[in-house]
């Protein structure tokens, strides 16, 4: 994919009821991913890039391609933007069949290009044998492949999805991550995700935007958004579950951590360098998690080792630390937790 | 008795759904999805003739279509044509007086449906024409069907408007429900039975062809 060609530049202004979305980024990677919690305005951004919410203001710019420009009275109807939408309940065509809903976008091709493009959209998506189905009669799997070769069978210039895999139970969900992203690359298509998963988000795309109440809080490489988040804020999205305040000589500042770089080591009855109590020990299977108050009034939420499993007393002492180098911290303090 | 009063009926009636259903099916799902002040209003003001006396609307249909008015006489002197006394007046009552329950109906129907389906098709390259008759108007077929019914229904009955605008002349605008009127005042009872009980089947029995025509849309081969 040509640089120039997958640039997705967004600066609008939306008022939707009493909702104002003010959303500006510029993504110059062949995917994006929005990232926010609900009411962020992620799906309202989505929209308006699909043509089917208009901007009071701004400008949409993808490639060379204005696709809205308040400035310019540039308004492409949805229809001419060659813009392939997954809507979070697929929407498929509940009156048509399997072909009929793939093929729904290719009107207006010569019959032979439609069959071809309908024939490669069931290989790729694997749907041999439900060509003639009703939606009513699949899988949920199985309804999300059929929206995609929807949406990808009339060749969109971008493919916009909206919590594609969100309402998917966690096995086929897995399948379906992994099989998307091999789906993009056999197709080369520009892609933009809404999620409120930042796994979700950092497996399927390579730049990321967050955004909460209506506004872009950062914007950049995931990377650098995930290691880096600009706040306190941006960092709880990006899956940094410890965030608290701290006086740090002398000055307020704000601590993020992972449980996944916090070490805990339980203290023997000889040691005396305990800092944190267990209060709790919570198995997730692929992680074992310790939920701990610290002597100042912290909760903290730290990964522990698996060969601790014995040690996991409630109300035993421990010594817990962010690792090395491993911890965040912004200057000011959060009033949205609480002083210590 | 003769058979000239249910063929105007019917002429009347068909003539009368089928103008309904083209101009009424396209503006519900307009009303249905539009967004705009006073449409509160439009709705309103559609559900008017429902609500008024058949002879009231007949009289405001006189007052705009008739002889003396700009309407009517631009007609007269132009065309040659009349609404009043003649069949096309009988059409233009039933079709004033049932396009509102079509409508009501039908704007019910595609309103129950998300209309994100609508935007899927938007966003797959389809035309708003296309929208709608491939995507709006299946997946409202039931309530649309209902409508159409309706309106069908009430045209065949439509008595008080039909005879201010276009009298009772039988063999030319003489309908069933006027001519049953006629043969009671007259005393053909006889008359009045036979044309009661035709005008029953009729309507229940094209009642039960629209009802037929709206089955499921998942048994549709």
């Amino acid at each position: 994919m040509e640089e120039a060609l997958v640039s997705l530049t967004v600066d609008i202004h939306v008022q939707a009821g009493d909702f104002l979305l003010d959303t500006a980024f510029t993504s110059q990677a062949g995917s994006t991913a929005l990232l926010g919690a609900s009411g962020a305005g992620k799906s309202l951004t989505l929209r308006a890039v699909a043509g089917l919410q208009a901007p009071t203001s701004g400008h949409i710019i993808q490639g060379e391609r204005t696709l809205f420009s308040s400035e310019d009275r540039v308004d492409l109807p949805a229809r001419r933007r060659n813009i392939g939408y997954l809507f979070q309940d697929y929407a498929l065509f509940p009156h048509l069949t399997v072909i009929e809903n793939i093929a729904f976008g290719l009107r207006g091709c010569p019959q032979g290009n439609q069959r071809a493009a309908v024939a490669r959209m069931v290989d790729l998506l694997r749907l041999h044998g439900l060509e003639g189905r009703f939606p009513a009669g699949l899988s949920g799997g199985e309804r999300q492949r059929v929206a995609l070769g929807r949406a990808l069978a009339p060749r969109p210039d971008l493919l916009l999805l909206d919590e594609p895999f969100s309402a998917l139970d966690t096995p086929s969900r897995e399948a379906l991550i992994e099989e998307f992203t091999m789906l993009r690359e056999a197709i080369g298509v520009p892609t933009v995700l809404v999620t409120h998963d930042i796994g979700e988000a950092y497996a399927l795309a390579e730049h990321l935007v967050v955004m909460g109440q209506g506004r872009v809080l950062q914007s950049g490489p995931k990377r650098e958004v995930f290691h880096h988040p600009c706040s306190p804020e941006v960092a709880r999205l990006v899956g940094v579950q410890n965030v608290f305040n701290q006086v740090h000589g002398g000055k307020a500042v704000v601590v993020g951590v992972r449980a996944g770089d916090m070490e805990a080591v339980p203290c023997g009855t000889s040691r005396s360098d305990s800092n944190a109590t267990l209060m709790q020990a919570v198995d997730r299977g692929v992680q074992l998690l310790g939920r701990f108050i610290t002597t100042s009034g912290i909760h903290l939420l730290a990964e522990l080792d698996r060969a601790l499993a014995s040690d996991l007393v409630p109300g035993s002492e421990w010594s817990v630390h962010a690792r090395e180098g491993m911890s965040l911290t912004w200057p000011g303090v959060d009033r949205t937790l609480p002083l210590t | 008795m003769d058979w000239d009063a249910l063929r105007i009926s019917l002429q009347v009636a068909i003539t009368s759904t089928v103008l309904a259903t083209l101009v009424g099916v396209p503006f519900a799902w307009w009303l249905a999805r539009a967004r705009f002040r006073g449409r509160a209003l439009v709705s309103a003001l559609i559900l008017a003739p429902m609500v008024l006396p058949p002879t009231v609307l007949g009289y405001y249909l006189l007052l705009a279509v008739g002889r003396r008015s700009a309407v009517g006489g631009f007609l007269d002197s132009v065309f040659n044509f009349s609404f009043v006394f003649s069949w096309t007046g009988a059409v233009l009552a039933a079709f004033v007086v049932s396009t509102p329950f079509l409508v009501r109906t039908a704007q019910a129907g595609f309103e129950s449906v998300d209309s994100v389906y609508e935007e899927a098709a938007r966003t797959l390259g389809r035309s708003e024409f296309s929208v709608f008759l491939h995507i709006a108007l299946p997946l409202a077929r039931r309530s649309v069907l209902a409508g159409i019914a309706l309106a069908l229904a009430r045209a065949l009955g439509e008595f008080g408007a039909t005879l201010m605008v276009a009298g009772n002349l039988p063999g030319r605008t003489q309908t069933m429900s006027t001519a049953i009127y006629d043969a009671v005042i007259a005393g053909r009872t006889s008359d009045a039975r036979v044309l009661a009980v035709t005008l029953t089947f009729v309507s229940v029995g094209l009642l039960f062809a629209v009802g037929t025509g709206a089955g499921p849309w998942r048994k549709r081969s």
